[in-house]
C-alpha cells in the first residue's frame, strides 16, 4: 500500500464569556497509524458543565473505541450511561466518533452532532454506506448514522460542532446561521484554493469564519475537526559534525539525498556541508535578531542557523504551548513551524563535541546538544504526535 | 574598500558578538562605504587556541582581532583605513 499518514487536528473557540470550551475533541493514533481514534463531542450549555460532560462521553468513547470496542458498540455503551436532561428530554452531550483501520476503513458513527463532512480533494464524498438506526429508545428521540467507506490519499473527514453550522444564527445576514450547506461550499473553496492545506489551517480557518459570522463574539462554542489522510511529509534536521571527520563525506552526502526539506542548525555543520557540497554560505545580515545569532543562506538547505542557541529557544518554544503560534521571523520560530508542518522527522545529530563551549566563562545556557536534541524529539513525539527518528552520527 | 568579517558562531555571540552584527547597519559617518562587512556561521577561531586570544572574534582585511567590542572594531577599521 502507498505510504500514508494521519493528520489530526482539532480548532476551539469558547462561547463569549466563557473559559472552558463546552466541546471536547480528544484523538489517539496507535504507533504507527495503524489505529486511529477521533471524537468530538458537545456537551449541553456551555461553560463547566458542558465541558464535564462532553468531556465524560469524549473520554468513554475514546477509551472504548481504542481497546476495540467498535464505535457503535461505543455508541450504545454511551448511551446507555449517560444522563438525559429531566426538562428537556434529551441527551446531555452529542457525540461524533470516527475510527480508522489500517488507514483506510474508516467507520464514523454520529449522534446529534452536525453530519460530518468527507471530502475526496475538494469534493464532497457521498459515496459511503450510511445507516441511520434510532437511538435512545428510552427517550423516542434521535437517530444514531453510522458510515463506512474506504478511504484514499487526499481524503478528508471534517466534523463539527453545531456552533460552527449555527454560527450566526438571527443576524441578517444569516437568519438560519452558516448552515451544514453554506459550510460544506467553504471548505470546498478552501480545498480548491489549496489541495494541501494542513488540517491545523483548515480547521482554524473553519472556526475563524464561523466566529466572524457570529459578528467575534461566540454564541455557542465552535469546534472543527479535521482527520486528513496524506502521504507523510518528511524534513530533516542536522546538527553538529559527525565524530568522525572521516564521516564528514557520508553525513554531507545523506542530508544531500534526503527528498524533503533541510535544515541546519550550527556554523561548523553549515560549513562542512558548505565544503562538501562545493556550494557557498552566506550569513544574512540584513535582518536583525536581537535575541538569537542571523540565518545564513545555503544552496540546498532550506534552512540553515546557528546551533545550540537556536535549538536551546525551539525547545523552549515546542514546550510553551502559549507561543506556538507566533508568526516570528526569529530563526527558532521559523525552524518550529517548519518541524510542526512536517509528519516524519529526522534529527541527525553529530556527536562531536565543541571544545570551545567547554569554556567556564560560557554561559550555562550551552546545553549539551544531545540533551537539547533528546528534550525536541521527546516534545514532537509527545505533545505535538510526530514521528521522530533521532540518530546520532 | 576594508573587509570586516564578523563571526556569528555561538561562543562569539554570546561573549557580545552579538553587538558586533549591529555594524552592518550602523558604522560611523566617517567610515560609512568603506567597509564591507560580512558575517560567517563561525571563523573556527575559538577552538584552536591562539595564547589568551579569546571570542568574539572578527576578522578586518583577514587581520584576527579577539575579545571585540564595537569601540574596538571601529577603531581598528579606522586603523585599517589610515594604514591604505
Amino acid at each position: 500500500m502507498d505510504s500514508r499518514f494521519l493528520d489530526i487536528a482539532c480548532s476551539q473557540i469558547a462561547k463569549h464569556g466563557q473559559r472552558v470550551y463546552g466541546d471536547s475533541f480528544l484523538s489517539r493514533k496507535s504507533p504507527g497509524g495503524q489505529h486511529a481514534v477521533a471524537v468530538l463531542s458537545d456537551g449541553l450549555g456551555s461553560g463547566i458543565k458542558a465541558n464535564v460532560l462532553s468531556t465524560l462521553t469524549s473520554v468513554m468513547a475514546l477509551k472504548s473505541v481504542t481497546e476495540a470496542v467498535s464505535p457503535e458498540h461505543t455508541a450504545q455503551l454511551i448511551f446507555r450511561s449517560l444522563p438525559v436532561c429531566s426538562e428537556r428530554k434529551i441527551n446531555y452531550a452529542t457525540f461524533s466518533i470516527v475510527e480508522l483501520k489500517g488507514m483506510e476503513k474508516v467507520q464514523l458513527v454520529e449522534y446529534e452532532n452536525p453530519q460530518a463532512l468527507i471530502f475526496r480533494g475538494s469534493s464532497l464524498f457521498t459515496n459511503t454506506r450510511l445507516e441511520t438506526i434510532p437511538a435512545r429508545k428510552d427517550i423516542g428521540r434521535g437517530v444514531m448514522t453510522t458510515t463506512c467507506f474506504d478511504a484514499q490519499v487526499g481524503d478528508r473527514i471534517i466534523m463539527l460542532s453545531d456552533g460552527v453550522t449555527q454560527a450566526g444564527l438571527g443576524t441578517k445576514s444569516f437568519p438560519l446561521g452558516w448552515t451544514l450547506k453554506a459550510v460544506r461550499q467553504f471548505i470546498a473553496g478552501m480545498l480548491t484554493d489549496d489541495p494541501d492545506i494542513s488540517s491545523r489551517e483548515l480547521a482554524e480557518k473553519v472556526t475563524r469564519e464561523g466566529l466572524k459570522h457570529d459578528v467575534y463574539t461566540a454564541k455557542d462554542d465552535i469546534s472543527c475537526s479535521v482527520t486528513y489522510i496524506r502521504h507523510p511529509r518528511h524534513l530533516i534536521l542536522v546538527t553538529g559534525p559527525p565524530f568522525h571527520p572521516e564521516q564528514d563525506e557520508l553525513f554531507a552526502m545523506q542530508v544531500k539525498n534526503f527528498d524533503g526539506p533541510k535544515i541546519v542548525c550550527g556554523g561548523t555543520t553549515a560549513m562542512i556541508l558548505s565544503r562538501q557540497w562545493a556550494v557557498p554560505l552566506k550569513v544574512v545580515l540584513s535582518r536583525r535578531c536581537s535575541t538569537l545569532p542571523p540565518e545564513s543562506k545555503m544552496e540546498g538547505a532550506t534552512l540553515v542557523t546557528e546551533g545550540i542557541l537556536t535549538l536551546a529557544r525551539v525547545s523552549e518554544i515546542l514546550c510553551s504551548k502559549d507561543s506556538l503560534w507566533k508568526q516570528e521571523s526569529d530563526p527558532a520560530q521559523k525552524i518550529v513551524a517548519r518541524l510542526l508542518d512536517a509528519d516524519r522527522i529526522t534529527l541527525l545529530v553529530g556527536t562531536k563535541i565543541n571544545e570551545a563551549h567547554q569554556d567556564p566563562n560560557l554561559p550555562q545556557e550551552l546545553d549539551i546538544r544531545r540533551n537539547v536534541m533528546k528534550r525536541i524529539a521527546r516534545e514532537l513525539k509527545d505533545s505535538h504526535l510526530k514521528d521522530v527518528e533521532l540518530t546520532y552520527m | 574598500m576594508i573587509h570586516l568579517e564578523i563571526c556569528s558562531g555561538t561562543a562569539c555571540y554570546v561573549m557580545g558578538g552579538g553587538a558586533l552584527l549591529l555594524l552592518a547597519e550602523e558604522l560611523p559617518a566617517d567610515l560609512a562605504g568603506q567597509v564591507l562587512v560580512t558575517g560567517s556561521p563561525c571563523l573556527e577561531l575559538c577552538r584552536n587556541p591562539l595564547g589568551d586570544r579569546k571570542a568574539p572574534f572578527v576578522k578586518i582585511n583577514g587581520r584576527i582581532h579577539s575579545s571585540a567590542t564595537v569601540e574596538s572594531v571601529i577603531e581598528a577599521l579606522r586603523e585599517a583605513r589610515d594604514e591604505d
